[in-house]
């Protein structure tokens, strides 16, 4: 009996401790574009190194040839990421839509963000009306912990 | 094939025929514009019920356990037992029908962010107890196990549901259950909700009743 309820508050425990220790990391799911600016300065983030940014496609950026897309990730503070990327784009992936990409600057001088992977991220309204485009906020929805975006 | 519907009762006529009254009514929805999302919110009449559902059924699942626990009466057990395979399967329907929805959405069947993730791990709490109370069968210290196990998973619930609050997220924050506010929903949208919550919850307290039965003919699940 005692041991049982011991090893399961143990495991239980455990658990948490992983739950909270590895979503430490994933808590992050993305940067906004101001942070990207922030850390990057601060020496936080390495210019090479592999990490997701989300914000919205600025609308009037976006730009789709045969070899590639490139657009204008930016955020409620003016921080702004040019991004690039091959490959397929999610359907819902539109001007003035929430996203979040992945990839890395890659050294480049020039800040262009080197994407292999775009998700859509949308907010949490629904409605058969067309939502005011021009706040972020409206997009993203309450999944932005309070503070992070003014 | 008769025989395995006959046997396993998984598709009663009943449920088939909610489920044409759930198309029907989902082709009265309008379209999402807000999101951009079109007919794809339809996902949500399906993805929403069962998300609640097994949060309901763990909650329902661990009070009848700590019944179990505190009264030491089988027939809690039996109950709980009942309800928690149900919180599974809704987890897993959950889980499933997420991965849908994200990939016609978001572009992606599963990524591992702090809902998705704790989503998950309440799955995996839920296998957990259906392994433990499988393996030791009839024991006393199977079903108390077990039941331990279906109050851990109960507690995981509000970490599900509040983690699009504490965490950054892929996955967008409560529609309905805000932190503050009215539902950010049409009232059209929301009644089809509704609707669509009490069919899954039709068929998950159904269910119940259906293993309870199982319980009770099955020797090997005799208590």
């Amino acid at each position: 009996m005692k041991r049982t309820v011991y090893s399961l508050s143990l495991a239980f425990v455990a658990i948490v401790w992983l739950i909270f220790s590895g979503l430490k990391e994933a808590s992050l799911f993305f940067y906004f574009p101001t942070e990207v600016e922030r850390s990057i300065e601060n020496g936080e983030i390495e210019p090479q190194s592999r990490i997701r940014i989300g914000g919205f496609v600025s609308p009037g950026s976006l730009e789709i040839t045969e070899e590639k897309v490139v657009f204008i990730l930016t955020d409620d503070e003016k921080g702004i990421v040019e991004v690039q990327y091959i490959g397929i784009l999610p359907d819902m992936f539109a001007e003035g839509q929430g996203a979040v990409v992945e990839g890395s600057f890659n050294d480049n001088v020039d800040w262009i963000f080197f994407a292999d992977v775009i998700f859509v991220k949308h907010g949490e309204e629904y409605s058969k009306d067309h939502l005011d485009k021009s706040e972020m906020k409206e997009k993203f929805g309450s999944g932005i912990p309070s503070g992070t975006i003014k | 094939m008769k025989d395995f519907f006959a046997r396993h009762r998984i598709f009663p006529p009943w449920l088939i025929v909610m489920l044409l009254v759930d198309f029907a009514i989902l082709s009265l929805s309008p379209p999402d514009n807000a999101q951009e999302m079109g007919i794809r919110v339809y996902m949500m009449y399906v993805h929403v019920p069962f998300a609640w559902t097994s949060f309901l059924m763990t909650v329902l699942g661990a009070l009848t356990a700590s019944l179990y626990l505190w009264k030491k009466d089988n027939e809690w057990e039996r109950i709980s037992r009942a309800i928690i395979e149900v919180a599974a399967v809704s987890a897993f329907l959950t889980l499933l029908t997420g991965s849908v929805w994200g990939k016609i959405t978001w572009g992606t069947w599963w990524v591992w962010d702090a809902r998705l993730t704790t989503m998950l791990i309440l799955f995996l709490i839920l296998c957990a107890y259906l392994i433990v109370r499988d393996m030791y069968g009839t024991s006393y210290q199977g079903k108390k196990t077990g039941s331990i196990i279906a109050v851990i998973a109960a507690l995981n619930v509000p970490i599900v549901h509040l983690s699009v609050n504490y965490w950054r997220t892929l996955h967008q924050g409560s529609t309905i259950f805000r932190q503050e506010g009215p539902p950010k929903i049409d009232s059209d949208m929301f009644i089809i909700l509704l609707i669509s919550f009490g069919i899954v919850l039709w068929w998950a307290f159904s269910s119940v009743k259906l293993r309870l039965a199982g319980f009770k003919k099955t020797s090997n699940w005799k208590l």
